[in-house]
């Protein structure tokens, strides 16, 4: 009878607790660069949010995915990650998670109101001279002038099929009629201030879908180099069935959004109608073509062609994208719902780094990046010609956008400073965590402690991890080892302790890493050694000075940055002297083969 | 153990303050906070970004309902910011309109998952269910039709 009241206990709690939810503070140890002091991040489900410093000086929130967390901190900056993870319950969990993100939304709204004003205050000003230089997304996919493309007259009939004959004139005349009402209101009407702001918005809207209704009656065809063909495989048929449906969804959704009268559609019907003459282009060769997803301001960085190990890394990563790729093409899908829309963008950025690595590895042009998942957008500057305004119309509307901008500016100042003790990523953090709750009290109950980031003088990372462990309700904590740790440490389960400590405890016979300019000159690894921590060190601490000397020598030749390492070099074995590890090396990209279980 | 504790705070703050920022540089060193930066110092960032496709644009089924998801989380949030600054309709669609472009979704007024997401924001935000037909954002005509998906947002537990 007990063991039965005992189970059923048990099982109940089993039940309540499947209904808690986990946060886990993540603890970065340190690394050389700015990372010398290590990092903390909250993670919640598979959200992790961090604040990080930016080279403009600003200090923001940012929300990663776990995978993309570890990838960077474990894997690529071979730092060990500590999560201590709570149970809570369901309320306070979302409680939490919506006060991070409703941060990241003002965060993200306040940088858009800045641009929205910057944007502003430039078209105000070309009231002056009478001509308007309006940035339009999507439009730089097409090209400026030339006859009808096939794909193009076959796009226009589905939208006639849809929409009827004469539903594109007709909008298009109301698009221009009610630009050139509002061009002639501004002649004849006094606006100033916040309405003559209101009417440029509403002019610039309106010239935005005009161009996108002149694109798609003229028959205007993409560029070439608007187009990416990462994947040259002939298109089997269950992908082409899948690209029929794609081609569905979005003619859907262009048809919708020609109809709306929502005012700011212009660039999203010039993106969906480039998109679907891509999947008609597509179904017509039987080879996928996309649009280039990058933005115009990608970062392109240079390549050695000559370097053996990249070479290999991107011929690599390339046959994993072309099998991404496929596989994506392969899924099935409806031509309805959210779901379609991201998994054909998922294509566009699959099949577009793709074709971006291959032309990397075959042209000496470098290779462009960006880290997140693209929507291609890319733009073109149109010309509009306005009516000349008077500066008494004029400076008003400019004084009122430039006092915001700079009532912002001070704002941001305030907002998104760093400061070394007062605002850094432990007590961002920390604060904002408490702020989730409606006080001292329930935050108590829900976490088990009150860690004030003031009182208790919460600054490092490594004290704000071990005051949360040791005051928190924390449940477990884990360890994510460094990658040259959890490689070493499965060398060592396999081969001799002490073989695999000579061999991979040092920089010149190691196998699981390879030396870097920037990780500085040293000799042994200390992060996973303590007691002969100072001894190595010192050994460090010579062999940067060796390196140092040997620069000084080479000064003529090498130029200043072997001396620049060798001083950081010593810099970094300092701490090793007392006990203290920062230095660890760092890769310069992940295994291939461990990227392969992604897919 | 607190005096131990202690000296290695003290060592650590000592290293900390030596060594310069005890936080994390934005992982391309190169990005900007508002835009990305031209340059060709290091190529480490670019391999950093195409290491990471492999999680940032998986085919799974698990990477669609993790972005959608945060898509919901995204317009909560600046639901619940524009309920708190009071800013107009014109400027939520907009915002709507960014949100939506950073997943691939270029047309929100017909996902109903976009107007259950403001719905459960304006409650996250504690508004009372018979204030939402005041809200000042939520005058405009695709909102307003779509009223029935907020009110369901709103309820849904």
């Amino acid at each position: 009878m007990k063991w039965f009241l005992a189970a059923i206990i048990l099982f109940f709690l089993t039940c309540c607790n499947s209904y808690a939810k986990q946060l886990e503070i993540l603890y970065v140890n340190a690394n050389v660069g700015a990372a010398a002091g290590g990092h903390v991040g909250l993670k919640l489900d598979n959200d992790v949010f961090h604040y990080q410093f930016y080279p403009d000086d600003r200090f923001l929130l940012v929300r990663e995915s776990w995978d993309y967390f570890r990838l960077i901190y474990n894997r690529l900056r071979n730092r060990t990650i500590y999560a201590a993870r709570c149970s809570i319950s369901d309320e306070a969990f979302t409680r939490i998670k919506s006060h991070f993100t409703t941060l990241l939304a003002s965060q993200k709204l306040d940088f858009s109101s800045h641009r929205f004003l910057s944007d502003q205050k430039a078209l105000i000003a070309g009231f002056r001279s009478g001509s308007l230089e309006l940035s339009v997304q999507g439009l730089g996919f097409f090209a400026e002038n030339g006859g009808e493309s096939e794909s193009s007259a076959t796009l226009r009939s589905r939208i006639y099929a849809i929409l009827g004959q004469t539903y594109l004139r007709e909008r298009q005349e109301a698009i221009t009629g009610k630009l050139n009402d509002c061009l002639t209101a501004l002649l004849e009407d006094e606006y100033s201030g916040g309405a003559l702001i209101t009417k440029v918005q509403e002019i610039s809207d309106l010239k935005k879908k005009q161009a996108a209704y002149d694109i798609i009656i003229d028959g205007r065809s993409l560029l070439k180099s608007a187009l990416a063909e990462g994947l040259r495989d002939k298109l089997s048929r269950e992908a082409q069935d899948n690209l029929k449906r794609y081609l569905n969804r979005r003619l859907k959704t262009l048809a919708h959004l020609l109809a709306s009268d929502r005012r700011n559609t212009g660039e999203a019907i010039l993106i969906e109608t480039a998109r679907c003459l891509t999947l008609i282009d597509s179904l017509t060769r039987g080879t996928l073509v996309t649009l280039d997803p990058y933005p115009e301001k990608a970062t392109r960085k240079l390549l050695d062609l000559g370097d053996i190990e990249m070479r290999r890394y991107l011929t690599a990563l390339s046959q994993i994208l072309k099998r991404q790729c496929s596989l994506l093409l392969r899924t099935g899908v409806n031509d309805v719902g959210a779901e379609t829309d991201y998994r054909y963008l998922q294509i566009e950025n699959v099949n577009g780094r793709l074709a971006e690595i291959g032309g990397a590895l075959t042209e000496d042009r470098g290779i462009r990046v960006s880290p997140d998942i693209m929507l291609p957008s890319r733009s073109r500057t149109v010309r509009v010609n306005v009516p000349i305004l008077e500066d008494e119309a004029l400076d008003p509307a400019l004084i009122f956008v430039e006092n915001d901008l700079s009532s912002m500016k001070l704002d941001f100042e305030k907002k998104y400073r760093y400061a070394l003790i007062d605002r850094n990523c432990v007590n961002e953090l920390l604060k904002n965590i408490n702020s989730s709750f409606s006080g001292k009290v329930e935050a108590e109950a829900v976490l088990g402690d009150w860690i004030d980031p003031a009182a208790d003088r919460v600054v490092i990372p490594y004290n704000f991890f071990y005051q949360v462990s040791t005051r928190y309700h924390v449940d477990q904590v884990t360890r994510y080892p460094s990658r040259r740790i959890a490689e070493v440490e499965t060398m060592k389960e396999q081969s001799d302790t002490l073989d695999v400590w000579f061999r991979e405890g040092n920089t010149l016979s190691t196998t699981a890493y390879t030396r870097r300019t920037e990780d500085t000159p040293f000799l042994f690894f200390t992060d996973d050694v303590k007691w002969p921590r100072p001894v190595l060190g010192l050994a460090n601490l010579v062999w940067s000075a060796a390196y140092g000397l040997a620069g000084v020598i080479t000064l003529p030749v090498k130029g200043g940055e072997p001396v620049h390492q060798a001083i950081r070099g010593m810099f970094y074995s300092l701490p090793e002297l007392v006990f203290f590890n920062i230095r660890k090396g760092t890769y310069l990209h992940d295994a291939v083969s461990e990227g392969a279980h992604e897919l | 153990m607190r005096k131990r504790m202690f000296v290695r705070r003290l060592l650590l703050l000592g290293c900390t303050l030596l060594v310069g920022s005890g936080c994390s540089m934005s992982y391309s060193i190169d990005q900007s906070s508002e835009s990305i930066k031209q340059s060709s110092d290091s190529i480490s960032a670019s391999f950093e970004s195409f290491t990471s496709i492999s999680t940032s644009s998986g085919g799974g089924q698990k990477q669609v309902e993790t972005a959608l998801q945060r898509f919901q989380d995204d317009v909560k949030g600046i639901t619940r910011v524009f309920l708190n600054n009071g800013d107009g309709s014109d400027n939520f669609e907009r915002e709507l309109t960014a949100v939506a472009m950073n997943y691939g979704i270029l047309d929100w007024e017909s996902e109903p998952m976009t107007f259950e997401a403001i719905g459960s924001g304006l409650r996250d935000g504690g508004l009372a269910e018979e204030d939402i037909q005041s809200v000042s954002f939520l005058q405009a005509p695709a909102l307003q039709q779509n009223r029935n998906y907020i009110m369901e947002g709103f309820q849904e537990v």
